[in-house]
């Protein structure tokens, strides 16, 4: 069944108690509806389909090589020489 | 209206200068979209400059690219280097992009000038542009109804004529369906024909980027630009542009899906539809009846899939790393609680459609629940894209509508999620199945429009684009 404290902890967002009211309502009317899916017959040779891209993994050859953008990966108000700035969290 | 085409021979001839262009454009959209809300930021320095540079290649270029100097519009989950982007949401309020999406660095090459960031329902999750943590935009055909969504800025920003063209992105119908609701082009490309790199992900194995347009000659000239494949984007296909040699319609046979109108669907849509069906037919068009058995299942799986990736897309969001956090204000009192850090910035900064699909699609991943939800899904996935490719046996191209109903009014839906997911009915099937998939405007009754939606095989985007001309021609002359 659909627990909505047990997700809501898997999720890591806080709900108030008016809100799990509400999405628990909600849920069951959501639920119902997806679980339509269970009327279809599925025979033993369907594969589930994750992707759609016709790729097959490719791998670059194995060389080193130096990542110098990394303004790219941090937002400019977090840069701090070649580290990443946070406030503290523990 | 003005095309593309028609911009670039008036640039040429310097009947009209792009940075003129650039500022009158800037001018109507400062002072019409307080009415319509198309727009969360102007990039007006930007535009400014990028104005200049083309009108200096008109100049000293003797044939510049076809998108040099034309205004445009970006869905807010496209990054544009130095722009903000908030993908409609509070969480990402202060976000500032530190570099430009393939699909942007492509445009910016061309010469096109990006006016600003267009409005959209919160990480795209909504049908209507209300889910946007700002505002909601408004329909310019008719105030009182929603642009659809979620690129209902783009859509709208298009039909108000605040730009020439817009980039949306389509995970479930997001650029078909307020394409149909505003009255214009919407064309979502193959899975894989355009990069995704730089835009925010939703469902990643289902989001698409694509052009939002007046013509569908424009959206062909724009997706020319955008398309190809990526380095940065593994899941890209090589399939280099081929201009479809202009079809004739007699030599095609059109599917029409009987699934697609039956029931839930609003008489004035199917009306419209089937009188384009019977123009199309005296200009010679075979239509032949098909059957995609699983399209009722289309909707469920679809949500179910989407949910998951979703919840796994947006773990990202922590307060830590980038955007909005609550330890902006209680930075002391959380110093200790690494979790309580990040489930208070999310309770905080998150909306609720956002929470809603985040939470299903954690409970459709969960143990016990994995195979019945997530796995199932899958495989009835799989059933969908073999629907098609039966179809695409005997038919060159699908024809449906692109939405059940006509625009709907502001707030009719808003607190009925099923309803709302509802709107997607007739679009999220090209989705799962990666298909390239285009609306164009076919009927307008009274002020609202009507959308007609052309599905093709696999990689057959060209093929999509050339038909959806000819059907843009034949229902324009009648």
């Amino acid at each position: 069944m659909f627990d909505i404290d047990h997700i809501s902890r898997l999720v890591k967002i806080k709900l108030s108690q008016k809100e799990k009211k509400e999405l628990e309502k909600e849920f069951s009317l959501i639920l119902k509806f997806v679980e339509k899916i269970k009327e279809v017959k599925i025979k033993k040779d369907v594969k589930p389909l994750r992707h759609i891209a016709p790729l097959k993994n490719v791998l670059r050859e194995d060389e080193p090589k130096e990542f110098k953008k990394r303004k790219l990966l941090f937002p400019k108000e977090k840069k701090k020489e070649d580290f990443f700035k946070t406030k503290p969290v523990f | 209206m003005m095309s593309i085409l028609e911009f670039y021979q008036k640039f040429k001839k310097r009947e009209i200068s792009p940075v003129e262009v650039t500022k009158e454009y800037l001018r109507k959209i400062e002072k019409k979209d307080k009415d319509i809300g198309a727009f969360i930021t102007l990039s007006k320095k930007l535009a400014i400059k990028q104005a200049e540079i083309a009108e200096k290649r008109f100049k000293e270029e003797e044939n510049p690219p076809l998108l040099c100097g034309i205004p445009c519009a970006i869905k807010d989950n496209i990054l544009v280097e130095g722009i903000k982007c908030t993908a409609g949401s509070l969480i990402l309020e202060n976000y500032i992009a530190s570099f430009d999406a393939t699909a942007i660095k492509k445009l910016k090459k061309e010469g096109a000038v990006i006016l600003g960031k267009t409005n959209m329902d919160e990480f795209a999750m909504g049908s209507s542009t209300e889910n946007s943590a700002f505002f909601p935009t408004k329909n310019p055909l008719s105030k009182d109804r929603v642009p659809g969504g979620s690129s209902g800025g783009s859509a709208a920003a298009v039909a108000a004529d605040f730009c020439q063209f817009a980039l949306g992105s389509d995970t479930g119908g997001s650029i078909r369906q307020p394409a149909s609701f505003c009255g214009i082009v919407g064309f979502k490309p193959t899975y894989g024909r355009v990069s995704r790199f730089g835009l925010i992900a939703m469902a990643s194995s289902l989001d698409q980027i694509g052009p939002l347009t007046k013509t569908v000659e424009d959206a062909e000239i724009v997706f020319k630009v955008i398309e190809g494949k990526d380095e940065n984007d593994s899941t890209t296909i090589k399939a280099s542009f081929s201009p479809f040699s202009p079809v004739s319609l007699s030599k095609l046979k059109i599917g029409l899906p009987k699934e697609y109108f039956v029931e839930g669907i609003q008489k004035e849509v199917k009306e419209s539809i089937e009188e384009a069906i019977k123009k199309l037919e005296k200009n010679g068009a075979h239509f032949e009846n098909i059957s995609l058995p699983h399209t009722k299942y289309a909707l469920p799986v679809y949500y179910l899939i989407m949910s998951s990736e979703v919840s796994s897309n947006l773990a990202r969001y922590d307060g830590i790393c980038y955007g909005r956090s609550i330890l902006e204000e209680k930075g002391e009192e959380f110093k200790k609680d690494f979790f309580e850090v990040i489930s208070s910035t999310r309770a905080k900064f998150l909306g609720r459609e956002v929470k809603r699909r985040i939470l299903l699609g954690t409970f459709a991943l969960s143990a016990g629940y994995f195979d019945k939800y997530y796995l199932l899904a899958l495989k009835i996935r799989n059933l969908i894209k073999q629907d098609f490719d039966k179809a695409f046996k005997k038919v060159d191209i699908i024809l449906t509508p692109t939405s059940p109903t006509l625009p709907f009014k502001l707030g009719e839906r808003i607190s009925d999620p099923i309803k709302m997911y509802l709107a997607d009915i007739y679009t999220v099937s090209a989705n799962l199945a990666g298909l390239p998939a285009l609306s164009l405007p076919c009927k307008k009754i009274k002020k609202l429009p009507v959308g007609l939606q052309i599905i093709g095989n696999f990689l057959e985007d060209e093929k999509v684009l050339s038909v959806a001309k000819e059907i843009e021609k034949i229902l324009k002359e009648t």
